[in-house]
């Protein structure tokens, strides 16, 4: 460390400046003796003078000053002087010394040129006697080198310089002459520039023009090139051009089925349209996608409470062939005006046995499956469940009927029930655990098969559940002893259906405990809740009475589906015997589901190949008078109408 | 598959003359007509479908178009437009 900083702030290293402490000393040692020969010189000259006049000069050496008179002895330490010095000076010392003979220090010189000629002398002949009377000065000459600069010996370009400067004298313009020019330059220039700017911007523009013809003519010529078949592939197997295709076909299908805006209608139409209303029941649409859901009955059908066109329908499990990579489960977007092509797909791994809109969010569907999961789809979303329930807690046997219940607090519950008997009500809409599970079962300790499940509309926690031997059930769920309480025979055949009277506020109680019931027994009951025995039967039908529903908006209107493909209208205040419509649909395949609009003008009826057809009902029938309500509250306060069996 | 399927339906639908799949820059991917009609339908059109979805743009930026009807006397030509892609069947009017 004290290395480096001696090196920032060094001497000169020692050997340096030793030697250059020696030349120093030398040099002063030299000039001192060199005062004190000028001074001898000065004295010796004047005794020279003398002596030179006294004695002939020899003519050689005169220019041979006079020497010290200590020369002898100061020869030999001047020599070694010299000679040191010779060495440390340059190589030719003698002759730059003879040259710098125009030097300002003559004495140097003079000085110089005796030595070496004394040197000369003294080693020419060293024996050679020294004549007293000359006396050589043996001065010390000082030796310094000199950088002679080389002059610079200017150059000039002749033939540029001389020509420019002489025309420029030559043509050397006045002071007003020289402003005027140069107020000319300024405009010149300004002009200059605007039709400069004006070039450039011609020029992009015609760039611009030339890049967009070259596009378009690149266009036509593509087009007629077209795309290569690879890349046309490669196109159409693209996700992007499949979600567009699925987007664009969609929009375009729905316009093509629209009907004609600008058809004109002759009057023989319009008679023919009259006929028309004349068959109450209209077939208005037929759905089917032949490639997911043929073979495949239809379990439930249920329409959006958000957009009056779309409807749901699930699917049971494939039957006529084994699917390997569709999925079992299947609930399927319709749009009334759509009829060829779903408007949205779900799927699941079960097969769905019965699924519904959420009441308020129509963007949830609820589906109870094969399996015991019930799983909810989000619409918005993807086409898989986006909730499950887990087997640990849920059920592990199929779940036939689910319902959705808003309870005064307005929480929902869903109520699910599975078909070993297992009664399960979810709280909250992750279907994480249920909050009560409650095992159904009679007093003989039989599980209870429950295909069909009903409870009145005012009272969710009275359910009425109807086995596969024909036997009807109540249960109650928020009770001290949950569960079955009460049994009654219900029909001869296992019951298929329960659908209670969708009680408004005004309707009175008696109505609002009604219920029917449809049964592999061919006939439809009518019972009320209050009362073990039934209050009217109706025995239309040729084969398995499927489904039953009441109309929602009138209250004495209700429809049957039959296995033989037969749909029924029935009207309790015009007939309580025949139903007021009929219509076969079909004449091979089982209806298997019905459901009305919530409009109650039209009735989605599907069957058992998978096919749902949309019907419309004569507004007569299906939609009520005013005092139709009323006539039916009537009637059923006073049973004795129906003619009981 | 999907996409043929899809693309058959449409076809095959009541009155369809033609459908034809284009691209943003005017090249028709598919087309169930002869060369000589995509071509001119999907000049024609691809600059009619500009012109309007422009029209719409100018009258409000926020708006984009999304369908584009065109009825004569003997057809009707749908255009239903995307960001890459544009979708053009023809069908006929009388049924």
């Amino acid at each position: 460390m004290s290395t480096t900083t001696r090196l920032f702030d060094r001497k000169k290293p020692p050997r340096e400046s030793k030697e250059i402490a020696a030349k120093k000393k030398r040099l002063e040692f030299l000039r001192a003796k060199r005062k004190a020969k000028e001074e001898k010189q000065k004295a010796d000259e004047k005794k020279k003078k003398s002596v030179k006049s006294r004695t002939p000069a020899k003519p050689r050496a005169t220019a041979v000053e006079p020497t010290n008179v200590d020369s002898a002895a100061n020869a030999a330490d001047i020599q070694a002087l010299l000679s040191s010095f010779q060495q440390i000076t340059t190589t030719s010392p003698q002759r730059e010394l003879g040259s710098i003979s125009s030097s300002p220090r003559s004495d140097l010189s003079a000085g110089v040129s005796t030595p070496v000629h004394s040197s000369e002398n003294a080693g020419a002949s060293p024996a050679s006697s020294v004549r007293p009377n000359r006396q050589i000065n043996l001065g010390v000459c000082v030796q310094r080198p000199i950088d002679i600069v080389t002059r610079e010996i200017p150059r000039y370009d002749r033939g540029v310089q001389t020509d420019a400067d002489e025309i420029a004298l030559r043509n050397a313009p006045s002071e007003e002459e020289l402003q005027k020019k140069s107020s000319i330059e300024e405009s010149e220039r300004q002009r200059i520039k605007a039709l400069e700017d004006r070039v450039q911007k011609a020029e992009s523009e015609l760039k611009r023009r030339i890049e967009e013809d070259e596009k378009r003519s690149e266009r036509k010529e593509s087009h007629r090139e077209g795309l290569s078949s690879e890349e046309v592939t490669e196109v159409m197997s693209s996700k992007p051009f499949a979600d567009f295709l699925q987007r664009a076909s969609l929009h375009v299908e729905r316009a093509l089925t629209q009907h004609d805006v600008t058809k004109e209608y002759f009057p023989e139409d319009r008679s023919e349209q009259t006929d028309d209303q004349k068959e109450s029941i209209v077939h208005r649409s037929l759905f089917r996608d032949k490639r997911r859901c043929s073979g495949r009955s239809v379990t439930s059908i249920d329409w959006s409470p958000l957009h009056p066109e779309l409807f749901l329908t699930s699917y049971a499990s494939s039957t006529d062939e084994v699917l390997s990579d569709s999925p079992d489960g299947l609930v399927i977007i319709w749009s009334l005006r759509l009829p060829s092509r779903p408007e949205r797909v779900f799927t699941c791994q079960a097969a769905v046995l019965t699924a519904q809109f959420h009441p308020k969010n129509a963007h949830l569907i609820f589906g109870g499956t094969f399996s015991g999961q019930i799983v909810i789809w989000d619409t918005r979303r993807r086409d898989t469940p986006s909730i499950r329930t887990r087997f640990s807690n849920g059920h592990i046997h199929p779940v036939y009927w689910i319902a959705l219940i808003s309870s005064v607090q307005s929480r929902e519950s869903l109520i699910t029930i599975s078909n070993d008997g297992t009664l399960c009500v979810w709280n909250d809409l992750l279907l994480i655990e249920p909050s009560i599970r409650i095992h159904l079962q009679i007093r003989r300790k039989e599980e209870v098969t429950t295909p069909a499940v009903g409870f009145p509309v005012r009272d969710p926690s009275q359910l009425v559940l109807g086995s596969d031997e024909g036997d009807l059930y109540k249960a109650k769920i928020y009770d001290e002893h949950p569960g079955i309480h009460a049994t009654s025979q219900g029909h001869s055949g296992p019951i298929t259906s329960i659908a209670f009277h969708p009680a408004s506020k005004e309707t009175p109680s008696e109505v609002a405990n009604l219920f029917l019931t449809s049964s592999y027994d061919w006939t439809c009951k009518l019972r009320s809740n209050k009362m073990p025995t039934a209050m009217a039967t109706f025995e239309f039908a040729r084969a398995y009475v499927l489904d039953v529903k009441w109309s929602p908006v009138h209250p004495a209107v209700f429809a049957m589906s039959d296995a033989s493909g037969v749909l029924s209208i029935w009207n309790l205040n015009e007939e309580t015997e025949l139903p007021v419509l009929t219509k076969t649909i079909s004449s091979d395949k089982a209806l298997s589901r019905i459901q009305w609009s919530r409009d109650g003008k039209q009735i989605a009826v599907g069957d058992s190949s998978g096919s749902v057809s949309v019907f419309d009902i004569n507004q007569e029938v299906a939609i009520p008078g005013p005092d139709d309500a009323l006539k039916f509250y009537h009637s059923i306060k006073n049973p004795k109408i129906f003619r009981d069996r | 598959a999907e996409i043929e399927e899809t693309l058959k339906r449409i076809q095959s639908h009541k009155g369809v003359v033609g459908v034809i799949v284009i691209n943003s820059e005017g090249i028709p991917i598919k087309s169930t007509l002869d060369n000589p009609s995509t071509v001119q339908y999907t000049g024609l059109i691809s600059g009619l479908a500009d012109k309007a979805r422009s029209v719409v743009r100018d009258l409000d930026p926020t708006n984009d178009l999304t369908f584009l009807r065109l009825r004569s006397k003997k057809h009707e030509i749908m255009v239903a437009p995307d960001k890459e892609y544009m979708l053009i069947v023809v069908q006929n009017t009388n049924q």
